[in-house]
């Protein structure tokens, strides 16, 4: 009876569903934890990645380990599998666990092998980088070599640049001044270096035909360099006594201040001629229209996509984009450089293959056996 | 024809005049055109909706007085939906010409929602150095901020304590008027922090943009005055405010401004076929 | 020497910068971190130079009475207000508000005297006036430095410092410097029209295709486009060009008008008689980020280009113009 009673009693046990104590299930530990030096980097910088085994985890635990401590370095989301230690020190070996936790259970790792962060020396994602600019400088030295035997370099007309002379004529023939406004840019930025360039042309061709001569700056470093560029185009004219000091003046650095205070010079001694060329931002469209209400001829070139359209609108020559690099070598002729202007071009064609070549491959590793062709296309993308 | 060669020649004068009284019209006596919202300025003001609230959005201030009338609207419709959902707003900027301007914004906008400085919005001001700045943010705010702009110590401000470098924010939105801008807190911010970030910038270079946008690096886009008119639309038209809308209020005056130059287009090409067909 | 050096400095700076973006090692970062210090440093040395520059341009202007001489005046009296306001930390209010002001009445004060021969004898007083305006002036700024020195309590009229938000900084900066900036931006709005109205003209075939995509973007681009479909946009332009071309008696409107009905027909046709549901606004869009990015693209890239070029040239002193005109 009794022993009846007992197996009755264990059947029901086992028969009975588990009522009340739902035992949460434990997350199984991370799988594959790496730890690695970050590549390309100037050091102190370790990555840490690692998989999740199952869905469990409601949290991961970065444990690092370093010769004298341990602890929890950081806790990061259940979709957040990779961390970067960035307070490490270089050459110290550290080892790491991570934990997954759910539901007060924290299940460990085993550790890393250890690792230590060190700088590196060659970023070898910009190798791609390092190629075109190689490829890119032995087109512009080969081109300036060819140049140097004598070789005569075709070049196309640029409308603007042969209406300097022009421009420069008609000035004087009016007996009104030629302003000329390098730019709002500071003297790193190649259009400013591109538009002084110009400047000494045009200041050399002003001397020769005793025209005056009006540079606003908006840049005080811009300014120096553009009052020594003017004195010594005047020198080499053989005008150095017509040269006059306050033709070449800072205004002020805001922008819409110089903007106005160009203007008002515009307005105020009419000249027959405007050169705006250079780095210029909203304050274009302000200057041009304004030199155009005075009856001025006017060239504008700029490397600004934005404000090239106000140019066009409003000036009679507009120097587009690289027009505006080309001008020392086009008003210069001379041969070194209108060896490198040709290179640059060359340069541009070496592009254009890239891209053609590029979008087929691209279009190409969509199909299956060809998927490696992304993995070449990809070398050309920054990282 | 007289009146064509007329035509051909309208005094700069007359067309200044007939601009000036186009524009100011619509503000005086609104045409009630309406503004309809379009998918970027949703997409931005969805990914602001669903901030939890108590948590900080950060505003770049990256613009200076010339662009204050496309800009500053935004700013505004911004604070204001962040400040309508109890989000806390932490704003700074890259540009020293756009310090009064935040000052500004944080002196008229918090107290229409109740919201304190210190508690609910803290301005960190203006520094030097772009790059230095942003990265200097990521690892520790404190480090490129040590004080607010008006000279409070980070420590002292209750908003401030749970903020301590840019992954404690769910996202930020660069209101930039040029360089420095959206694209530094896209370089620096967004892809080595990981900071979801949406951008408000001028009419004229929003196309370059649209393809941050395409490729998701970008969480919604507010281009020039319409984008600012937009997103003032869906704050309103979803109970946040009920402020005056000075985006949407201009965007009259800008289609006028824009029919009127059209206008002069057509008037000007029809006199000119007219005038060189009769060889004059 | 006076060349030889500045090449040199270029040659090698240029080269150590363009291996540095190579190498990620410390050294290279800090010796990145250290130049753009020092471009910041000499950035703040040339400021003086071009301050100079502005003092010396206006005071010339004014000794010798040439156009616009007034505004040089205006001009040398807002550098020395400002620039003093914003060197001193502390400064009393009423005294910051004094000297603009003073500043100003004495400037036009003496233009009109020494301009106006009744009013030249009044010179003496002048300096007097003016004299006692620069006193009242030190002993105020005196008084602001001394007060921050020795926390003196001073009442708040005359306390206003010129920390953010105080007084001052919103008269100089809202009241003049935003109003300022955002006119000239303003001014912008009118130069279009008029630049439009001149520029815009269908002399080309080119630039007729420029003024469709023209119409195109600025009607789709504010409210008034924002519901219209493109296909009536493209009616009105048949019926304008019709239009035109009767007026003008121009065949090639009538041809480009009898065009543009043929393809909408055939659009019309295609959507099975309904009005197609492409709207002006996407069209807009399609034209911004498709023919006119592409355009945009090939210019950067040009330009990318023709920037490397030209510092290749510079660094290795091909183009010397920068030196100061022409080759050695």
């Amino acid at each position: 009876m009794i022993l009846l009673l007992i197996s009755l009693l264990a059947v029901g046990q086992a028969a009975l569903p588990d009522s009340g104590a739902v035992t949460a299930a434990r997350p199984a530990p991370p799988g594959v934890v790496k730890a690695t030096d970050t590549p390309n980097d100037d050091g102190k910088s370790i990555n840490i990645s690692w998989s999740a085994a199952d869905t469990l985890a409601q949290a991961w635990l970065v444990e690092r380990t370093e010769p004298d401590s341990v602890k929890v370095i950081a806790t990061n989301k259940p979709d957040e599998t990779n961390y970067i230690d960035e307070e490490v020190r270089d050459r110290v070996r550290y080892t790491y666990r991570i934990a997954a936790v759910a539901a007060g259970d924290t299940v460990w790792s085993d550790p890393t092998p250890q690792v230590s962060s060190s700088p590196q020396f060659f970023n070898t994602n910009r190798i791609n980088i390092l190629i075109a600019m190689l490829v890119f400088f032995a087109l512009v030295v080969y081109y300036i070599e060819t140049a140097k035997k004598g070789k005569n370099l075709f070049v196309r007309r640029i409308a603007g640049l042969d209406a300097v002379e022009e421009a420069v004529g008609r000035a004087t023939e009016m007996g009104k001044p030629i302003v000329y406004v390098p730019g709002l840019g500071s003297v790193a930025d190649i259009a400013t270096i591109a538009s002084l360039n110009i400047l000494g042309e045009v200041a050399k061709k002003t001397a020769q035909y005793d025209s005056a001569l009006l540079v606003p700056n908006r840049d005080p470093i811009v300014y120096t360099v553009a009052r020594e560029i003017v004195k010594e185009s005047y020198t080499k004219a053989g005008r150095p006594d017509a040269f006059r000091p306050d033709s070449v003046f800072f205004v002020t650095s805001e922008q819409f201040a110089f903007a106005a205070a160009v203007d008002g010079l515009m307005v105020r001694e009419k000249p027959a001629t405007n050169f705006f060329l250079g780095m210029f931002w909203a304050e274009s469209l302000v200057l041009a229209e304004t030199g155009a209400t005075t009856g001025a001829i006017q060239i504008a070139g700029t490397d600004s996509v934005f404000q090239l359209p106000f140019f066009i609108t409003a000036c009679d020559y507009t120097l587009i984009g690289e027009e505006l690099y080309a001008a020392s070598a086009y008003l210069s002729r001379e041969p070194l450089l209108l060896g490198s202007l040709k290179g640059q071009d060359y340069g541009k064609m070496v592009i254009l293959l890239t891209l053609v070549v590029g979008s087929v491959l691209l279009l190409l590793s969509k199909l299956p056996a060809l998927g490696f062709f992304s993995r070449i296309v990809g070398f050309f993308s920054t990282r | 024809m007289k009146f064509l060669s007329h035509l051909l020649k309208i005094d700069r004068r007359i067309i200044y005049i007939v601009m000036g009284l186009l524009v100011i019209f619509p503000l005086v006596k609104p045409l009630g055109l309406g503004v309809t919202s379009g998918p970027r300025a949703t997409r931005l003001f969805d990914a602001v909706d669903s901030i939890p609230p108590g948590k900080t959005l950060l505003i770049a201030v990256d613009f200076d007085p010339s662009s204050m009338p496309e800009l500053y609207p935004m700013l505004a419709a911004v604070m204001r939906h962040a400040f309508a959902k109890d989000l806390k707003v932490l704003l700074c900027g890259l540009w020293v010409t756009g310090a009064g301007l935040a000052d500004k914004a944080v002196t008229e906008i918090p107290p229409e929602y109740g919201k304190k400085y210190g508690d609910d919005v803290v301005y960190l001001g203006w520094k030097a150095g772009i790059d230095a700045v942003i990265l200097g943010m990521g690892e520790n705010i404190r480090n490129v901020f040590p004080t607010d702009y008006y000279g409070h110590p980070l420590e002292s401000l209750a908003m401030m304590r749970d903020v301590q470098r840019l992954r404690d924010i769910p996202m930020g939105v660069a209101i930039s008027a040029g360089t420095p801008g959206y694209t530094d807190w896209l370089n620096f911010a967004q892809s080595r922090y990981g900071l979801k970030l949406g951008a408000g910038v001028t009419a004229v270079s929003a196309a370059d943009a649209y393809p941050y946008l395409q490729t998701g690096q970008l969480t919604g886009l507010l281009a020039g005055m319409k984008g600012g008119a937009e997103y003032e639309v869906l704050v309103q038209k979803n109970g946040y405010s009920k402020a005056y809308m000075p985006a949407v209020a201009a965007m009259d005056s800008q289609s006028l401004a824009h029919v009127v130059i059209l206008l002069l287009v057509i008037v000007g090409n029809v006199a000119y076929f007219a005038t060189r067909k009769r060889g004059t | 020497m006076k060349r030889t050096i500045p090449l040199a400095l270029v040659l090698i700076m240029g080269i150590t910068m363009m291996i540095q973006f190579f190498v990620p090692h410390p050294v290279s970062v800090g010796y990145y971190d250290l130049t753009t210090k020092w471009i910041r440093i000499v950035g703040a040395f040339a400021l003086v130079l071009g301050t100079g520059s502005f003092i010396m341009f206006h005071s010339d202007k004014t000794r010798r009475r040439r156009q616009g001489w007034g505004y040089s005046i205006v001009a040398i009296a807002a550098l020395v207000v400002v620039a003093l306001i914003g060197l001193c930390p502390r400064i009393m209010l009423w005294w910051a508000v004094f000297l603009p002001t003073a500043a100003v009445v004495l400037g036009l004060l003496l233009v009109l005297v020494r301009s106006v021969d009744k009013l030249k004898r009044f010179i003496t007083i002048w300096y007097v006036i003016a004299g006692a305006a620069l006193l009242v002036a030190l002993a105020g700024f005196a008084v602001g430095v001394l007060a921050g020195r020795f926390g003196w309590r001073l009442p708040h009229e005359l306390a206003g410092g010129i920390r953010p938000g105080s007084i001052l900084q919103n008269v100089i900066f809202t009241n003049f410097l935003v109003p300022l900036n955002a006119s000239m931006f303003a001014i912008l709005a009118f130069y279009m029209a008029s630049a439009a109205y001149r520029a815009f003209r269908a002399r080309t075939r080119e630039a007729a295709l420029l003024l469709v995509a023209a119409f195109i973007v600025m009607l789709g681009m504010v409210p008034i486009g924002a519901n219209v479909p493109f296909f009536w946009f493209l009616v009105v332009a048949v019926a304008a060009l019709a239009v035109a071309g009767l007026v003008t008696r121009a065949k090639a409107l009538f041809i480009g008008a009898g065009m543009l009905a043929v393809g909408l027909l055939v659009w019309l046709v295609f959507w099975k008689f309904r009005i197609p549901p492409l709207m002006l606004p996407d069209t807009a869009e399609w034209v911004l980020s498709v023919p006119n990015m592409a355009a945009k693209r090939a210019i950067i890239f040009g330009v990318a280009l023709g920037g490397i070029a030209t510092s290749l040239k510079v660094i290795l002193g091909i183009e010397r113009g920068w030196l100061g005109g022409g080759k050695q």
